[in-house]
């Protein structure tokens, strides 16, 4: 007979009640400590609590890896890489108009890691307060969200470093969630891989997609894409699972073939069609290499599928700020605040979409909204950068210069805001100070067209 | 362009000494003496003013002089037209000499009309009602209430009367003790359009252009007004006309102004609309009777619609001197030909360039039309006085353009700007823009304020804390940069300070790292700085561990909130610091700790 309390965890953990479900695994492996499943429930449970959807969670950047020593050509054909940067089609003339990332990507709708790395360096200090996160290998963000949690309860139930994989390998069971465990919960790539490595040395062919799936998502983590990729392909050829395609994809990001990638979302999309994880991937790396319309497309595509989708509508809604139609963007943006989405940025965002759509009377609530809600330093920063196109468009350049400095302040590495300031500077003809400016702008953002044109221009004149 | 010699045309006559200087407007050509011997009639325009001998009027057959006469004055404008149906039809010439029209039968001058005058102003009558019965002492008084008044607006008599000497006044008063006041404008420009039917040799009506900017549409028949209208509806002075059409059914007038602005008047408008606003006035403008499209000659050859949008454009090597519309209907085309100041004259069909030849000089007037016998004649009159005349080869072909290497501007109606769709939410936005303008204009100003005051009181609170990355104060222009590295518990905070002035040095700077204690170690707590160069940075490195404890733990206070470490910037004798700057420390990857 199941013991009720087992019984009550393992419906607490269906509940997805996990801290309570683990509160009762530990009291039911206190009173018997051979008991495997309390265990495994707890294990799971664990897991699931700290789970990160790390395909979501993943910078897509690609990695200059010490140890490739394959030379790149250093002048990839436009649009079938993402070092260059993107290729802008002839006809295509609205993308240009797009503000870019730092590494001149076009800039997306949605706050993903990899994406926004507009502000430049995040080696910057700012002025209130800074997230200093310096350039660690790409699973920092789940190894901390994983570690903190265990290390907050104090609970070392299982001792991993110990763990024989061998062991565990002939138990298929215990050996998924346990692998599920080490990788998400401990953020132990190393030992995880070791466990791949173990069920598939004992299964030799037999091991299954799954293990060949993981495998690839460990050794794409410990930053080995292109190893990754032959057992990503393998385990395609058993079994097209988006999750296999996903870190395919993401794989061939890694080693910059972006075209290869959308290949194998093809594939998959023939395989699962309407599948929105994929086409979302598709989107995103369309967007990656510079196709915006192809990309908005897709993302449209998303929404006849999912109408709740977040980052579709977001990036439909940039789409349309930069196509000039800000009142089509207000009404996806409209849409996503209307499904509860309460943050600083959108309301940021709308006030942009009233000021260039000629909603006026709206404009200063929205902005004043974002402002309140407004936590870090960044976000006060981007507000009140954004604020000063208000004063740009009417004219009230001290204004505009007032909140620049604002921007500034929160933010020493607002480049775009110190470029902005270079330009008042010098319609005050204050030359030096624009020359000031514009040189700070450009060692923030070497690579910024608009900065760059800009230096060049002050140069050149004066 | 080596090609400058044409074979399209044949050279009939050439007379380098025919001493005529005219221009377009005054030439005309017709059907004389109704033998269907066409010829020139041109009003001489002379060069040197004051030229002793009066202008003339002159009737060319080929290159021969046949009638030559004296004209009161410079004409303005020569039209050649018809004013009844009674055979046999013999045209009347029509001269433009100041505000009057001479006209012409069998080359004798039979009437003369002269234009309405405008409004006399009610001041000015009452003044020389005034004038007339004073005595001689009030004339001053009287005569500087006339000054008060616009000079251009007065009548010529008082034009007179105020730029005689006070001797002569009374004298010219008393000449003048009946006054007729009248103001006459001059006429600028002429030309026909038909009266009925649109033929050859039909009756026409005349068109008068004032430089008072009036249009007035006459009657030959009876010499009256049919109609009067204005240019447009600003002040213009109209400088060249060109007109279609008949007066009963339909016309079209298109008129240039000096100011550049091409304006159009329809059958029974009392006012012209302006259509077109070039940057610089006209050169040449004409109302294309084939395609009904308006070229324009100024800095560059233009066609426009009759709706004013730019249909095409090309930029002129040269100054463009004048130009004459060609139409072949037995070719099917119709083209444009363009006299340069360097003596060469092109012919365009739409934009492209199909023929041209040199010339010894100038060309300064042009005709394009039958001549003698002929059908298709172009005449040529140089700024020396020569009389050209071609003949248009009957074999001629111009059907391929000519190969030149000019580059072909873009046409303007190609260069799409990207205009996004009207959605139905623009439109719906755009009308709640205009309905609530007032309500949405004080909302916006009112929050304006608002969030100016906000602005403001950030500033302030930045300003007094010294919270900023960035030193206000102008006698020590700063900025901070910091950047931590390592996994932890050991860190490596690097600060580098930077003069971002262009000139100045600062002195005398410090670095204050301001921690917790209990939560971090730092090395050293302060650091006296050298003096700060413009251009060259300053890179401070502390070693910051944290303060772990015997089981490997964070301390026990400590949170992702306060994991804060202040660097202060101060500056000797000053109170406050230059900036007051916080950096959040990185959360120790606990691994670590566990191994270490």
């Amino acid at each position: 007979m199941m013991d009720p309390s087992y019984y009550k965890a393992l419906s607490l953990f269906r509940l997805r009640k996990y801290e309570k479900c683990i509160e009762i695994c530990n009291q039911l492996m206190n009173q018997s400590p051979q008991l495997q499943g309390p265990w495994e429930l707890k294990m799971r449970a664990m897991t699931q609590r700290v789970y990160v959807d790390d395909i979501e969670a993943e910078d897509d950047g690609v990695v200059d890896d010490p140890l490739d020593t394959e030379i790149l050509a250093t002048a990839p054909k436009p649009g079938t890489s993402l070092r260059t940067a993107t290729a802008v089609k002839t006809g295509q003339k609205t993308a240009a108009t797009r503000p870019r990332t730092s590494t001149g990507r076009p800039l997306t709708g949605l706050a993903r890691p990899g994406t926004m790395q507009q502000r430049a360096g995040t080696s910057l200090l700012t002025g209130n307060r800074t997230a200093l996160a310096t350039g660690r290998i790409n699973t920092a963000r789940n190894i901390r969200l994983g570690s903190a949690s265990i290390f907050n309860l104090g609970d070392n139930t299982f001792n991993m470093s110990r763990l024989n994989p061998s062991i565990f390998a002939t138990k298929p069971a215990v050996a998924k969630i346990l692998f599920q465990y080490l990788y998400y919960c401990e953020g132990d790539i190393k030992k995880s891989l070791d466990l791949c490595n173990a069920v598939m040395e004992l299964n030799k062919t037999e091991a299954g997609w799954y293990w060949y799936t993981q495998k690839g998502r460990c050794l794409i983590a410990v930053g080995n894409a292109r190893s990754a990729e032959y057992f990503l392909q393998y385990s395609m050829k058993l079994l097209t699972h988006p999750d296999t395609i996903l870190l395919l994809t993401r794989a061939y990001c890694r080693i910059d073939q972006p075209l290869a990638a959308l290949e194998v979302c093809n594939f998959g999309l023939q395989k699962q069609p309407d599948d929105v994880a994929l086409l979302k991937q598709q989107a995103r790396i369309l967007e990656l290499i510079g196709n915006l319309p192809a990309s908005v497309n897709v993302y449209k595509q998303i929404i006849k599928l999912d109408a709740m989708n977040t980052e579709a509508l977001s990036c439909i809604a940039v789409n349309y700020f930069y196509i000039y139609q800000p009142e089509m963007a207000l009404v996806y943006y409209r849409r996503i605040l209307s499904m509860g989405m309460n943050t600083c940025e959108l309301y940021c965002n709308i006030g942009l979409c009233c000021l260039y759509g000629g909603q006026l009377d709206l404009v200063f609530s929205c902005f004043q909204r974002a402002l309140r809600l407004a936590i870090s330093a960044e976000q006060k920063a981007d507000v009140w950068y954004n604020i000063s196109f208000i004063g740009l468009h009417i004219g009230d350049l001290d204004f505009a210069r007032r909140c620049l400095r604002i921007c500034i302040s929160l933010d020493g590495g607002h480049a775009s805001a110190l470029n902005n300031l270079g330009i008042i500077a010098l319609k005050k003809e204050n030359l030096t100070k624009a020359k000031m400016y514009f040189a700070l702008a450009k060692k923030l953002l070497p690579e910024n067209d608009e900065i760059k044109h800009n230096s060049r221009l002050i140069d050149a004149k004066y | 362009m080596e090609e400058k010699k044409s074979t399209h045309w044949l050279d009939a006559l050439s007379d380098g000494s025919a001493g005529l200087t005219t221009i377009s407007s005054c030439m005309s050509v017709c059907d004389l003496q109704c033998n269907n011997y066409y010829k020139l009639v041109t009003a001489e325009i002379p060069l040197k003013i004051p030229e002793k001998r009066p202008p003339r009027l002159r009737v060319y057959k080929g290159n021969q002089v046949i009638n030559d006469q004296a004209l009161p004055g410079i004409a303005s404008s020569v039209q050649s037209l018809y004013i009844d149906e009674n055979e046999p039809k013999m045209p009347i010439i029509a001269v433009s000499v100041g505000p009057s029209i001479f006209f012409y039968r069998n080359m004798k001058a039979y009437f003369k009309y002269t234009i309405p005058s405008l409004m006399i102003e009610p001041l000015e009558q009452e003044i020389w009602r005034k004038l007339v019965v004073e005595r001689q002492v009030n004339y001053e008084k009287l005569i500087n209430d006339l000054k008060t008044m616009n000079f251009s607006q007065m009548s010529s008599l008082s034009q007179k009367l105020i730029s005689l000497s006070e001797s002569e006044r009374e004298e010219f008063i008393r000449e003048n003790s009946e006054p007729k006041l009248t103001r006459l404008s001059t006429i600028v420009c002429m030309t026909t359009i038909y009266k009925n039917i649109e033929e050859e040799k039909e009756p026409n009506c005349l068109i008068i252009v004032t430089e008072a900017s009036d249009i007035f549409i006459m009657d030959i028949q009876n010499f009256g007004i049919l109609h009067t209208a204005r240019v447009c509806s600003f002040k213009a002075t109209p400088d060249l006309i060109s007109a279609s059409g008949s007066y009963q059914n339909d016309y079209k007038i298109i008129i240039s102004t000096r100011e550049g602005s091409i304006c159009i008047l329809r059958k029974n408008w009392l006012e012209g609309r302006e259509i077109v606003k070039l940057e610089r006035a006209a050169t040449s403008m004409s109302l294309l009777q084939i395609d009904q499209t308006i070229v324009v000659l100024s800095k560059s050859l233009m066609c426009y619609s009759k709706k004013g949008k730019m249909l095409w454009s090309l930029n002129m090597n040269d100054t463009v001197m004048c130009m004459c519309p060609v139409p072949l209907p037995h070719l099917g085309v119709s083209m444009i030909c363009v006299a340069l100041k360097n003596g060469l004259v092109q012919l365009y069909s739409q934009k492209n360039l199909i023929d041209q030849f040199q010339v010894g000089d100038t060309v300064l007037a042009m005709y394009f039309g039958k001549l003698g016998l002929e059908e298709q004649v172009l005449v040529l009159v140089t700024i020396n006085g020569n009389l050209l005349i071609k003949i248009l080869k009957r074999t001629a072909d111009f059907s391929n353009p000519m190969v030149t290497d000019k580059k072909v501007e873009d046409e303007p109606s190609d260069m799409k700007i990207a205009i996004p769709k009207k959605s139905k939410i623009f439109v719906e936005q755009t009308v709640r823009e205009k309905e609530n303008a007032i309500a949405i204009h004080n909302i916006f100003q009112s929050e304006l304020w608002r969030m100016r005051l906000e602005a403001a009181k950030v500033t302030v609170d930045i300003l007094r804390t010294g919270d900023s990355t960035f030193s206000g104060d102008l006698q020590t222009p700063i900025k901070l940069l910091a950047q931590c590295d390592g996994l932890g518990p050991d860190f490596l905070l690097t600060l580098t300070l930077e003069n971002i002035s262009a000139t100045k040095i600062v002195t005398n700077l410090s670095i204050i790292i301001h921690a917790n204690p209990n939560h971090y170690k730092v090395d050293k707590q302060s650091v006296d700085l050298t003096p700060l160069v413009p251009g060259i940075p300053l890179i401070t490195d502390f070693n910051v561990s944290i303060q772990i404890t015997s089981e490997n733990l964070l301390p026990p206070d400590m949170t992702l909130e306060n994991s804060i470490i202040r660097v202060l910037i101060v500056k000797e004798k000053f109170a406050k610091p230059l900036i007051a700057s916080t950096v959040v420390m990185p959360q120790p990857e606990l691994q670590m700790l566990g191994t270490i």
